[in-house]
Formats: structure tokens, C-alpha cells, sequence
């Protein structure tokens, strides 16, 4: 089993296309993980889908059975409760559902309840297996979906789609991840959030690999590469036609000519991943 | 009437729930006591209005306050009202005159996610 991230600081670096068409190329299981914004279904299609709902656990009070003890206000590490003139109030989200307030209380006054915080959306096209994590709107943080879906990376190669930044959710896609691939776009801004998940990976001791897209040698990234030892496994030029394919929810690698581009990035991976093993 | 008042070293606080301590007096100021904060990872405002609930006050001085904590404050019945200046004697003053005003914007607060 290869678990491999796809990740960039900047939004709009080119994440999804690359998880996208490497999982075209490689007929991986593509898995969205930015599920703020999911738009890896935009381009696997399919009529067929399953939707599952991810619940989290959250606390509610039984004021009747409630004495007023305070030990649950007292413990919560997030400040989601409050005693307020002897009655509990809860602040959902703030709750990082840990249940200790269910485990605390001496009267049996709190009861866990499961509110839905998103889905995930699986389906099949062609020989791709897709995974889609979705938050509801509204909802603060949407870590349980990740969560739910990092227990599904059992197919032999995974492509993780991860959001953008160095958030919760782009720490839980790197959790279970094998090797981690980064974009990086080719300017001052995608260098400088680059930095960022470099340093992020980095902290994991996970093996690193980088993508240069919209590549027209502004950075002079290369000598900053060797400096630092970082592997560069392929390049994606500034390609007008690409884009437009691409902006057009086509999978740029049905066209031979960009098949071969991803394939090579693909294979380059898999040789990095053996030397890891 | 005992009054609430965060403050950040000897001058009234920015911030409500990352205050430094918040000040417990009377309209007089015939007596002082502080009350600690710590830091908080999140939830900070609905922690420092615990404390203010727990001290029992009937008013609170601030220069803001967001939405957990003014729900809080509120369902506890304390009067919030809205510094002026960042002088604890002369806010005092000011509303021994009836000269602060109440605080109804709430600041939507940085949600430590």
C-alpha cells in the first residue's frame, strides 16, 4: 500500500489537477481531502454515487439530572461549556468532541449525541475508485471526516487531493501519507507558501518530493533545491492549452501529449518510494 | 454595584477574553482585587466570562466583548457597558454619571480553529 499526498500552501497551485491525473494515469483510489471545497468530482464522473454521513460527537445536557457540580465547566481544555446562574451551556462549536464531560459527570447528566458534520461521496469511474470528503455548510471544523476517510487507504496506491495551507486538515492528510508530493508554482507567492508545507512535512519525517507547475523559471528554484536536498520529480510548463482543458473539467491526460507528462512525475514517485523500502 | 474591568498591565484591556487579569472594584473604588487569566487554546471568551459570572458582579467595563461571552454575560443578567478611554478611574467615573453607554456591537471574536 503507497499512500501519496498532494499538497501546496497556495491555493490555486495546481493540487488538484496533478492528484487528479496522477490518479488518472496510475488508476489509483483519488481521495478529496480539501473537503471545504471539494472539486475533485468535477472531474470523475458518475451517476452512481454512495453517500455515507460522518457524525461527531457532541454533548447534551440532562439540566433535570444535572447538580450543578461544575466538574464538566471545570475540565473541558476548549471552554465549551459554561455554568451560567447553575445551568450548563454548551458551545458546540467550540467542543472537539472528547467526551470527557460525558465520562466526568457524577450524575450521568450528560448524554453523547451525534450531529452530522458532513459525507463522504464514494463512486467508481472507470478504473478509478473516488473518495470524497464534503463539510456541511456552516460547520467549524470537519478533522472526523478526514479521520473517517484516512481508515479507507486500503487500495494499493492512494492519491490524497489535501487542501491547501498547513491546517488540521492538511496535517491529517499527511498523517497516513507514504510520500508527500508538493506543487509548487512557479513565483514569489508559491515559493513562500511552499516554505510553509516544506517545513510542515519536514516535522512528520516524511519523504518529499516537489512539482514544479506553471513553470517558467521565474524562481530560480533549482539551486534552492540542491541547497536543501530536495528532489524535483518533474515540471509542469505554463501551458495555455493545458488550462483551458483543464478549466474545462476534462481530465488533461486523455490527451496523449500530457499522458506522458504525469506518467513520468507518476514513475518518478514510485522510484523515490523504493528507495524508502 | 461590584464591576468587572479586564485589564493588560494598569490600563483597561484590548481584549476581553485575553486579558491580562480582570480588575474586581465598586463604583468607588473602595476595593480592589484581581482575578488572573490564563491562556487559553480556545474558547477564551467564554472562559474569562465564567470567571466574571462566578465572581458574582452585577457589571462589566469593556472595549469589546464577542458573541459566546455576551451570551453568557447576558443570560447572567451583568450590565456590560462600553469603555471610552483606557483610564480605570475616570471609566469609573463615567458611569457613576451615567456617562458610558451600553456595549451592543459584539465583535464576531477570532475563532481559534
Amino acid at each position: 500500500m503507497s499512500n501519496i499526498a498532494i499538497l501546496s500552501g497556495k491555493g490555486g497551485a495546481g493540487k488538484t489537477l496533478i492528484a487528479v491525473n496522477l490518479a488518472y494515469v496510475s488508476k489509483a483510489h483519488y481521495l478529496d481531502y480539501d473537503i471545504e471545497a471539494p472539486n475533485g468530482y468535477i472531474y470523475f464522473k458518475s451517476s452512481n454515487k454512495t453517500k455515507i454521513n460522518v457524525y461527531n460527537k457532541k454533548p447534551k445536557i440532562n439540566h433535570l439530572q444535572c447538580s450543578s457540580c461544575k466538574a464538566c465547566v471545570d475540565f473541558c481544555k476548549f471552554n465549551a461549556l459554561a455554568m451560567i446562574l447553575g445551568k450548563v451551556e454548551v458551545f458546540l462549536e467550540l467542543c472537539h468532541s472528547c467526551k470527557a464531560c460525558e465520562y466526568l459527570c457524577p450524575n450521568n447528566a450528560i448524554e453523547i449525541e451525534n450531529k452530522k458534520v458532513g459525507e463522504i461521496i464514494e463512486y467508481y469511474d472507470n478504473g478509478n475508485k473516488i473518495s470524497i470528503g464534503k463539510m456541511d455548510i456552516g460547520q467549524v471544523s470537519g478533522v472526523k471526516i478526514l479521520e473517517e476517510m484516512n481508515k479507507n487507504l486500503n487500495e494499493k496506491i492512494c492519491i490524497i487531493d489535501s487542501p491547501p495551507g498547513a491546517s488540521c486538515s492538511v496535517i491529517e492528510s499527511i498523517k497516513r501519507a507514504d510520500y508527500c508530493l508538493l506543487v509548487l508554482e512557479d513565483n514569489i507567492f508559491g515559493f513562500s507558501n511552499f516554505k510553509m508545507v516544506y517545513k510542515l512535512c519536514k516535522s512528520f519525517n516524511k519523504k518529499i518530493g516537489v512539482v514544479i507547475n506553471k513553470s517558467t523559471n521565474e524562481l530560480d528554484f533549482f539551486k534552492y533545491a540542491k541547497n536543501k536536498n530536495i528532489k524535483i520529480l518533474g515540471e509542469i510548463p505554463l501551458d495555455f492549452e493545458l488550462a483551458k482543458h483543464h478549466s474545462n473539467s476534462e481530465i488533461v491526460s486523455k490527451n496523449k501529449k500530457y499522458f506522458l507528462i504525469f506518467k513520468k512525475i507518476f514513475k518518478n514517485i514510485l522510484k523515490e518510494m523504493e528507495e524508502i523500502k | 454595584m461590584k464591576i468587572a474591568i479586564p485589564m493588560q498591565k494598569e490600563k483597561i484591556s484590548d481584549s476581553f477574553g485575553r486579558c491580562e487579569y480582570f480588575l474586581i472594584t465598586d463604583l468607588e473604588n473602595s476595593f480592589n482585587k484581581k482575578v488572573f487569566n490564563d491562556l487559553q487554546i480556545s474558547g477564551a471568551g467564554v472562559k474569562s466570562a465564567q470567571k466574571i459570572v462566578d465572581e458574582k458582579v452585577d457589571a462589566l467595563i469593556t472595549s469589546k466583548c464577542g458573541q459566546n461571552a455576551f451570551m453568557i454575560l447576558k443570560k447572567a443578567k451583568i450590565k456590560i457597558f462600553k469603555s471610552t478611554s483606557k483610564n480605570v478611574l475616570e471609566q469609573l467615573n463615567k458611569l457613576k454619571y451615567s456617562e458610558l453607554e451600553n456595549l451592543e456591537n459584539i465583535e464576531n471574536g477570532i475563532q481559534n480553529v
